[in-house]
């Protein structure tokens, strides 16, 4: 007799097939992949971070500290993960907010406008984002280099004369952030422009007919509908801006002194020149966890259905 | 008179809005351009204050970076990591990312929250075991320690991209086939795969991508001979100061691959860097 081997369900977009082996056959290599590749790296560093590890120091041993590369980070004085976070924090916040309102401008501009070469500027906008972030870092270091760069000399000529952009605790900073927002913007511009684009059409009409006016229209009607847009892309960049790691690094190592040390560069510098991978697992963990929450509230705002 | 002032709002309004694209578009592509003018010039030229807009564009920095560097192998070592490496977590990766998309199972959230955090966890907590596990492996210094590495970052994105590009896919047509006699198997190979193929190559393009800007763990793993192109362009920081000339040559042929390839992939760009939460 026929027995069929299959269900349809015409309510899901799912295919029910009853042998569970199809099922294991497509998901066992990428599992099995991704778990030996993430969960093994995940453990050790848990592992190593309850453990006091020095490589400079072999002859101690690698003895069970408990929880004590973590009240590192919070307890005793002169503490660089509390001043990292501060400008971590800072480095995040700015960034985020100066290119999630430039993004947004340039979506608006670029869609509700009526540019002519709309197709273009959005092929050039790709190019700061697609960019290696080294080569990123490398370019803009030129660029505020004190003796060949181009923008200590068009600051003179407007009449500021800085010594240094990267040479000074503030100034390094805010060149490092600058070239953040620089590099990612565009992000944020090209997915505010995807969203403005699937917006639909009937609202704006009914409110133009009832005679709202441009402001009006923006506040009430496109702000509220770009929501979802606008959360997704201020949680990418806020993900992706705790994590930045190459391009500070190339511009400034971790600034003059420690002014642009933010937690990951902090991080590899403790784990890789300090060599104390203990306290290094322990600051991963710690950021990890940080950026789980923001992951958590990703997941909650977008509602997504898995 | 009315007409005229209208007229008049409308125009200045157009300028305006003109004026300001054209600001910030400026802002995003001089720098671009101005290091692209830096690459032609000598290096005396290059140090030249007040700055050189007008000069006769020279090939000597492209020459000397080829010559005097390993940049050449550096190009080959990252287009054979980076093309490794997309190929191999597109194979592995659209496997699962059918599995998501076409089976219920529990616990479907938990995983596609592990994938996510592979994008969240800060990149220097992974050095210490994965180069531990390279040196123990005797994998230091080899660019298939790098294209392991590099499935971590690369499966994240190929299962969230691909498994909304075959959720696109009408079920009907799976399962007319399934109907017809089809093995699971041989639906996924002869009929999703052909339909999604536009998504493969746009996945591939990111993997690209991402694999071939990777700088740290490229940094970490790779000193002596296998350096990939992010490498080689951080070993300029020499002794002497940088040699902005190879600088601006070698940041410009690494970028141009890049480029090309991100022209290809604009339609997908967005849906793949949000991972799929936002859809043209």
């Amino acid at each position: 007799m026929f027995r069929p081997a299959y269900k349809l369900r015409h309510q899901k977009r799912i295919l029910v097939i009853k042998e569970k082996r199809y099922l294991y056959i497509f998901l066992i290599p990428t599992c099995a992949t991704l778990a030996g590749l993430t969960l093994y790296p995940t453990a050790y560093t848990v592992y190593v971070s309850f453990h006091q590890v020095l490589l400079t120091k072999p002859y101690l041993g690698t003895p069970f500290v408990w929880f004590g590369n973590y009240l590192n980070a919070f307890a005793g004085f002169n503490i660089p993960f509390l001043e990292s976070l501060k400008i971590t924090l800072i480095f995040t916040f700015t960034s985020v907010a100066v290119s999630l309102g430039i993004g947004l401008g340039i979506a608006l501009l670029l869609v509700e406008g009526n540019i002519r070469g709309k197709r273009i500027i959005q092929s050039l906008l790709l190019i700061p984002m697609v960019m290696c972030p080294v080569v990123v870092g490398f370019f803009w270091r030129f660029m505020y280099n004190e003796t060949v760069g181009i923008i200590p000399y068009l600051l003179r000529a407007i009449g500021f004369s800085p010594q240094t952009i990267l040479g000074k605790g503030s100034s390094a900073l805010v060149g490092v952030i600058l070239v953040d927002i620089w590099e990612w913007t565009p992000f944020v511009a090209i997915v505010c422009i995807a969203g403005l684009s699937a917006l639909p059409v009937e609202p704006f009409e009914a409110a133009i007919v009832d005679g709202a006016s441009g402001w009006k229209i923006f506040r009430y009607i496109t702000l509220p509908m770009l929501r979802p847009v606008i959360l997704v892309a201020l949680l990418f960049r806020t993900m992706d801006a705790f994590r930045t790691f190459d391009s500070i690094y190339i511009m400034t190592k971790g600034g003059p002194g420690t002014a642009t040390q933010t937690l990951t560069l902090l991080g590899y510098k403790i784990g890789f020149e300090f060599f104390d991978i203990g306290t290094s697992s322990a600051y991963a963990i710690l950021m990890l966890i940080l950026a789980i929450i923001f992951g958590n509230i990703y997941l909650k705002l977008i509602g997504r259905e898995i | 008179m009315k007409l005229r002032s209208y007229y008049r709002y409308f125009l200045l309004k157009r300028f305006l809005v003109y004026f300001a694209t054209f600001i910030l578009i400026a802002f995003f592509i001089l720098p671009i351009v101005w290091v692209l003018l830096t690459s032609f010039k000598t290096r005396a030229q290059i140090i030249q204050m007040p700055p050189l807009f007008i000069f006769s564009p020279t090939l000597s920095q492209y020459r000397q970076l080829f010559q005097e560097t390993s940049f050449a192998q550096n190009l080959l070592n990252s287009l054979i990591v980076s093309t490794s490496a997309a190929l191999i977590s597109l194979a592995i990766g659209t496997l699962g990312a059918y599995g998501l998309a076409r089976f219920d199972f529990r616990g479907k959230p938990n995983v596609a929250f592990w994938v996510l955090s592979t994008r969240m966890a800060p990149p220097f907590g992974f050095l210490v075991p994965f180069y531990l596990l390279m040196r123990d492996l005797h994998l230091l210094d080899t660019r298939f320690s790098l294209i392991v590495i590099y499935q971590v970052f690369n499966l994240a994105f190929v299962i969230w991209m691909m498994r909304g590009f075959f959720s696109e896919i009408p079920v009907e047509i799976e399962e007319s086939a399934l109907i017809d006699g089809c093995s699971p198997l041989g639906v996924f190979y002869r009929v999703s795969l052909p339909l999604v193929l536009p998504g493969l190559v746009a996945t591939f393009i990111f993997c690209f991508i991402m694999s071939w800007n990777e700088f740290l763990f490229a940094f970490t793993m790779v000193r002596q001979t296998r350096q990939t192109v992010p490498v080689g362009i951080a070993a300029y920081v020499g002794l002497m100061g940088i040699r902005w000339g190879q600088m601006a040559s070698a940041g410009m042929i690494a970028t141009l691959p890049i480029l090309i390839f991100s022209f290809i992939v604009q339609k997908h760009l967005v849906r793949g860097l949000t991972l799929g939460a936002v859809k043209r």
